[in-house]
């Protein structure tokens, strides 16, 4: 009997496909690892992509696509087993600390990559950079998220809104 | 234009708050745009599904001789204080229907505070006994189905009821299960009372969903 043929492409090598960020940078990367994207994937499979073509991601720079990437290149194996229900717990451990490490940086990047994540529609990747906001601002005050995500300072009107919210929900603030 | 203004965006994050009494009232608070999106109901139950688990909040306790107080066990900062729950003020007549003397209850009420809706039920014949007390109960949703959200979704006409107290003695515990569905209570089984403890230990209900009569105990 044959051997399982690849379902990347022929002869077992993985097919690559070209990605070319808004500032012309071409990326070549594993057609399963640029998958993981919603976005791309049917280009993909309907055969885009490959030799010299490209596809070009106009809302994405290349510092931020190749962040993207190398989140797409390490999840990629896991996403083919069909999420990993198999994988074993180092494996699940290794992807974990991976992840906290990956979003351990600038607020600036973490926005790149949260705007790249959505127009890509890299679920996997949306949820880890939500997470990561969501956890700057857990147990913070109103005032200290509004500092920690860059707000400008409130309005006197808004001001007044946010005392009459503290005061009814006093007991959350002591 | 930022990540947040984008409302997908927001929702994704806010989704991800920790699901303490604090945390959604406090991001509330931080613009009147956050506060639209919070106060959503669509937002609520997207927020409950995705958290799945409820957090405990506090216990019911009933001191002799006195109604149910509420108690939370959370820090004071996640401690809701009793005039938030504005169901409170009806909680005595509603509750369990309560021969203060016997201490027997007559009837019970599954009441949701958040819908509003009740179900009654008598209880059976052989809980007029004397010689029973009842010491707590609790209300387990009956689904069944894995991908099933408690509190989210649950169906208050699709749950069960157990009641556990102690034989007048105090040497054997009881336990009866009243499902919704049926309509019926179950047998009542009972079990010799575990040494620590006397009929007048106040008892946890620790839900689980296979409930054995002695993962109900927790001493407080």
């Amino acid at each position: 009997m044959a051997a399982p043929e690849s379902g990347d492409g022929n002869n077992g090598a993985a097919r690559m496909v070209t990605l070319i960020s808004s500032d012309n940078t071409r990326f070549e990367v594993e057609a399963a690892a640029a998958s993981l994207s919603q976005t791309l994937q049917l280009t993909i499979l309907d055969g885009g992509g490959g030799g010299g073509d490209g596809i070009p991601l106009p809302n994405v720079d290349s510092a931020t696509l190749s962040k993207v990437l190398e989140y797409c290149i390490k999840h990629a194996p896991a996403a083919a087993n069909g999420g990993a229900p198999n994988a074993t717990a180092v494996d699940r451990a290794e992807l974990e600390r991976f992840d906290n490490e990956f979003v351990n940086i600038d607020q600036s990047v973490l926005y790149s990559l949260i705007m790249a994540a959505h127009n890509l529609e890299i679920e996997g990747l949306q949820s880890l950079v939500a997470k990561k906001v969501a956890d700057m601002i857990k147990g913070k005050s109103p005032m200290e998220i509004r500092r920690t995500l860059g707000f400008p300072d409130p309005t006197p009107e808004e001001q007044a809104e946010m005392n009459a919210h503290m005061l009814e929900y006093g007991w959350a603030y002591e | 234009m930022t990540p947040l203004e984008d409302d997908n965006i927001l929702e994704q994050i806010l989704l991800r708050l920790l699901t303490c009494p604090s945390s959604l009232p406090r991001a509330a608070a931080v613009c009147k745009r956050w506060r639209r999106l919070m106060s959503d109901p669509h937002f609520r139950r997207r927020f409950r599904a995705h958290h799945r688990e409820p957090p405990l909040l506090g216990i019911f306790l009933r001191p002799i001789g006195m109604g149910h107080v509420f108690h939370s066990i959370l820090d004071p900062t996640d401690a809701i204080p009793l005039k938030r729950f504005s169901f409170w003020a009806h909680h005595d007549a509603a509750d369990v229907v309560i021969d203060r003397e016997l201490q027997k209850c007559l009837e019970f009420i599954v009441w949701d505070p958040v819908t509003g809706n009740r179900r009654c039920a008598a209880v059976p014949p052989e809980f007029e006994n004397k010689d029973m007390f009842f010491n707590n109960s609790a209300v387990l949703c009956a689904a069944g189905d894995q991908s099933h959200v408690h509190s989210g979704e649950c169906d208050t006409n699709h749950f069960q009821v157990v009641l556990i107290g102690c034989f007048g003695d105090g040497t054997e515990w009881f336990r009866c299960v009243y499902s919704s569905v049926t309509g019926e209570w179950g047998d009542i089984s009972s079990t010799a009372t575990p040494g620590i403890y006397n009929m007048r230990t106040p008892v946890f209900l620790k839900l689980t969903p296979t409930y054995d009569l002695f993962s109900f105990f927790i001493s407080i």
